[in-house]
């Protein structure tokens, strides 16, 4: 088959979903939190692309402009959780979830909470996937705003200054939301790690 | 030795700022640079407290199991994962099949 006709039938609009829609789908799914809101990424995307199609120039490949959509859909939706009321948790509030003791023994790791060794971690025995796996359900498992501004940073690879601006936050509010997260990751990972072990 | 170490800790609680605040000036340091006088007291802290020291290895080494974890996740291969689920595609197909007529 001459590869010009194929390429032109592979752009048709109504084959995006079948060509690219487990792709977009799978990138979608490991950034966000749930099945549900990948799959409503999955179709905002391809309708913004229906509608943005005479803006396709045919210089990049059909599914490389799909993606840039969706991340630019991810994105906003990083934007939306970080706004809405509901996920509003009072991320000025000073101690760090109960990790340390507000009694005598003021600002000082809690016994029960504080970090165990990690010897039985041994760096080699930890499979990339099932790193990437826990992470997820750990972050799932931080307040939404908070676990948000983790994924751009860390998992996005976005600049601090570029996460700050977007979200209209302080950089002390920014280290303040970071440490929460780190500190509620690091937690959990332990938890969920030494238990397997 | 033992009474070295007890030594050692109450200095540290009496110079440093307790854990809660080195905690935060640990994690502040993998965020942006620390100020001089942010990192020595981290560096002493940590001489004494075998927690925060901990810590602070700890997030380092979360730190490069993220790394490596970016680099995988942009290579990896997504055509091999699962895909939408058949009700899922349903749905989105529908949707497109409106849009396209």
């Amino acid at each position: 088959m001459a590869q010009s006709s194929k390429k032109a039938v592979d752009n048709e609009p109504q084959n995006w979903l079948d060509d690219h829609g487990d792709y977009l789908y799978n990138y979608a799914v490991s950034r966000v939190s749930s099945r549900e809101a990948a799959e409503d990424l999955v179709q905002e995307t391809l309708l913004a692309a229906l509608k943005n199609y005479s803006s396709f120039d045919g210089k990049s490949n059909i599914r490389t402009w799909l993606t840039g959509i969706l991340r630019h859909k991810i994105m906003d939706h990083y934007r939306q959780i970080y706004k809405s009321d509901k996920n509003k948790v009072d991320i000025e509030s000073g101690n760090v979830d109960d990790f340390f003791d507000q009694g005598v023994n003021k600002g000082r790791w809690r016994p029960e909470r504080a970090p165990k060794a990690w010897s039985e971690w041994p760096d080699k025995s930890i499979n990339q996937k099932e790193f990437m796996k826990i992470l997820g359900e750990c972050l799932n498992d931080l307040p939404e705003r908070i676990a948000t501004v983790f994924r751009m940073s860390q998992l996005e690879d976005m600049d601090t200054k570029i996460i700050c601006k977007d979200l209209k936050i302080s950089a002390t509010n920014y280290w303040v939301i970071m440490h929460r997260a780190r500190s509620g990751l690091r937690r959990c990972l332990e938890m969920l790690w030494l238990d397997k072990s | 030795m033992k009474i070295k170490m007890k030594f050692i800790k109450t200095f540290t609680d009496l110079v440093t700022p307790p854990c809660e605040d080195i905690t935060r000036l640990i994690s502040k340091s993998q965020d942006t640079e620390l100020t001089l006088k942010e990192k020595w007291q981290v560096r002493i802290h940590i001489i004494g407290c075998k927690l925060c020291h901990r810590y602070q290895e700890q997030l380092q080494k979360m730190n490069s199991l993220l790394k490596k974890t970016r680099k995988i996740s942009n290579k990896e291969d997504l055509e091999k994962k699962e895909g939408l689920s058949p009700e899922a595609y349903k749905k989105i197909k529908s949707k497109i099949d409106k849009n396209i007529s």
